[in-house]
């Protein structure tokens, strides 16, 4: 593994180029002074007082999807990297158990990236597969078998890392890929985080 | 066996599997497992390994003891590379596909220590542990995240890029997922999986690690190893309907088994069991039967379903690997696994269920199907060798 860690979405774009990939639109979080709490999402816990995962990587995703240069194809699949999953998340329910609570019906869903991921696909009709893997590299050796294949015709990539010691900021990036030129395509083992 | 069975959106070579290794609440290895599922004898009973006193449901299918992860993942990992047959050279050759909820120790590691317990630094450990090459990486996609493991690895080297991958697999059932499933009122409230029955009240956590070795077909004839099974097909798709519910209408996994079946280059007429997810949740089996009758027509009648989730439990993320192992185990075997807990029919779930111990299939193909949060859905075809 390097130390480079492409959160930002310029990273997030080198690396999926260095892949093969053409990146059809990007985005990020934060982007601008303004991006401290990303919007709830309805039906998730309150961010503020569990976990800004799911809001984070819906938000990146929704500001990628507005940047689409074109139509939206028929599949699109959903690939989410976090190598520490909903962080903020686990460390609540773990706490909760560990003080002997109860923790809340909501954590049922959210304690595993898929939910955030599958109310991406049902809000914006991504009706591709949907995979969740631990590194950049990864997300994208399998959107690149994805879109060979043709499972999708489009994939979006988001990378979610929550802050894991105090003061530090939630990222997250997101890309919108499809199948590069031909000549493009390899077995990608570059920049990892 | 040919080794272009179909190129339609698949690469050219035939993948196999040579090796498998599973441990479940049944004991350590297939055989335990198998003949348990055969029997249609659950293994749920009391959870011992944490307090549950203060959960509305105290049941699970736990091997005795508190196994750990890591230790269990390294083991079958090796134990699927022996049954293959695969020296320490070519162990160092593969690459590991791994799928976990993450790594268990990251929720109470301390703050600073919180960056090295990421999925990934996981999967890399795992393998280094078990000699494999460290050219791993972590599935995370709850309960599809073998099966997309799976078919990831099988695309991956019908196209060329790998001779052989091992995908492993791990849950044990612990305190904090067995917390968050009892706040979302999904534990079978009667202590029993009875999936696609009347009465039917949920599902219940069960211990499964598992690994297979995933190999092209060529390449396990050139070393003389003898394949388990015909890895023939794969498919997974989004439903893009809800965050954690299901389409009614099963058109998501429909397309996945669609997709399986394109892949391997058969038809419905070929499959002669069908492992289902089978939860034994009320909505998610509904919709699976429905995915079944849209996916495989006239012949979801009378194809033989059952789901081994009624004897073993709900693996999470190991599920569906532990669930391939049994199917594969199965198919070989030529006897169907039963759907154990079953009280009645449900006129929702028009399925042949297997609910008789003696039942027998001379079939060649059979499928395993999963289905996660998210809406995600996977078919995986497996037939003999």
């Amino acid at each position: 593994m390097t130390a480079t860690v492409p959160t930002r979405a310029s990273g997030l774009t080198r690396a999926a180029s260095a892949a093969g990939l053409r990146v059809l639109a990007s985005a990020g979080w934060p982007e601008a002074a303004e991006d401290q709490v990303a919007p709830p999402i309805a039906g998730f816990v309150v961010s503020a007082f569990v976990s800004a995962f799911s809001p984070l990587a819906a938000e990146t995703a929704r500001r990628c999807l507005l940047r689409r240069p074109s139509p939206q194809p028929p599949v699109t699949a959903v690939v989410l990297v976090s190598p520490l999953g909903d962080l903020a998340g686990a460390v609540h329910v773990a706490e909760t158990v560990d003080g002997g609570g109860r923790v809340g019906p909501l954590l049922f869903f959210q304690a595993v990236p898929n939910a955030v991921a599958g109310h991406l696909a049902a809000r914006w009709q991504l009706t591709g597969p949907v995979v969740c893997v631990g590194d950049t590299a990864a997300g994208l050796a399998v959107t690149a078998l994805l879109l060979a294949d043709r499972d999708a015709d489009e994939a979006l990539l988001i990378r979610v890392d929550q802050a894991h010691t105090p003061g530090r900021h939630d990222r997250a990036a997101a890309v919108l890929l499809g199948p590069g030129p031909p000549q493009s395509r390899q077995h990608y083992k570059g920049e990892q985080p | 066996m040919t080794d272009t069975p179909s190129t339609a959106r698949r690469g050219p070579r035939s993948v196999v599997v040579t090796g498998a290794a599973v441990l479940s609440a049944l004991g350590r290895g297939v055989q335990p497992l198998l003949s348990a599922a055969l029997d249609g004898v659950p293994a749920f009973a009391p959870v011992q390994r944490f307090d549950v006193s203060g959960r509305r449901v105290d049941r699970a299918a736990t091997h005795p003891g508190s196994p750990v992860l890591a230790e269990e993942l390294e083991r079958a990992v090796g134990e699927a590379c022996d049954e293959a047959g695969l020296s320490t050279a070519q162990r160092t050759d593969c690459p590991l596909y791994l799928a976990v909820h993450g790594d268990p120790a990251l929720a109470r590691a301390s703050v600073p220590d919180r960056p090295a317990h990421g999925a990934d630094a996981f999967a890399d450990a795992v393998a280094r542990r078990a000699g494999l090459s460290g050219t791993s990486r972590a599935y995370t996609s709850a309960c599809v995240a073998s099966s997309t493991a799976v078919a990831d690895a099988a695309a991956a080297i019908a196209h060329g890029h790998a001779d052989r991958i091992v995908v492993a697999a791990g849950y044990l059932v612990e305190a904090d997922q067995f917390a968050v499933f009892d706040a979302g009122r999904a534990l079978a409230r009667d202590g029993q999986v009875r999936p696609f029955s009347s009465g039917r009240t949920g599902l219940l956590l069960g211990d499964g690690v598992a690994a297979v070795v995933v190999e092209a077909a060529p390449a396990a004839r050139a070393r003389r190893a003898r394949p388990l099974a015909l890895l023939a097909g794969w498919g997974r798709t989004g439903d893009a309907y809800h965050v954690c519910r299901p389409r009614p209408d099963g058109a998501g996994l429909a397309r996945a088994i669609t997709d399986a079946l394109h892949r391997g280059g058969v038809g419905p007429d070929r499959i002669g069991y069908v492992n289902a997810h089978g939860t034994g949740t009320p909505v998610s089996d509904t919709a699976e039967a429905a995915a079944l009758h849209r996916a495989l027509g006239d012949h979801a009648a009378t194809v033989p379903v059952s789901s081994t989730k009624s004897v073993h439990g709900q693996a999470l993320e190991a599920g569906a690997l532990l669930e391939l192992v049994v199917t594969i185990a199965a198919l070989r075997a030529g006897r169907l696994p039963v759907n154990a807990g079953y009280l009645g029919p449900d006129e929702s779930c028009a399925l042949n269920l297997v609910l008789d111990r003696t039942a027998r299939t001379a079939s060649d193909h059979a499928l395993s199907l999963s289905t996660a949060f998210g809406g995600a859905n996977t078919a995986l075809l497996v037939g003999t060798p």
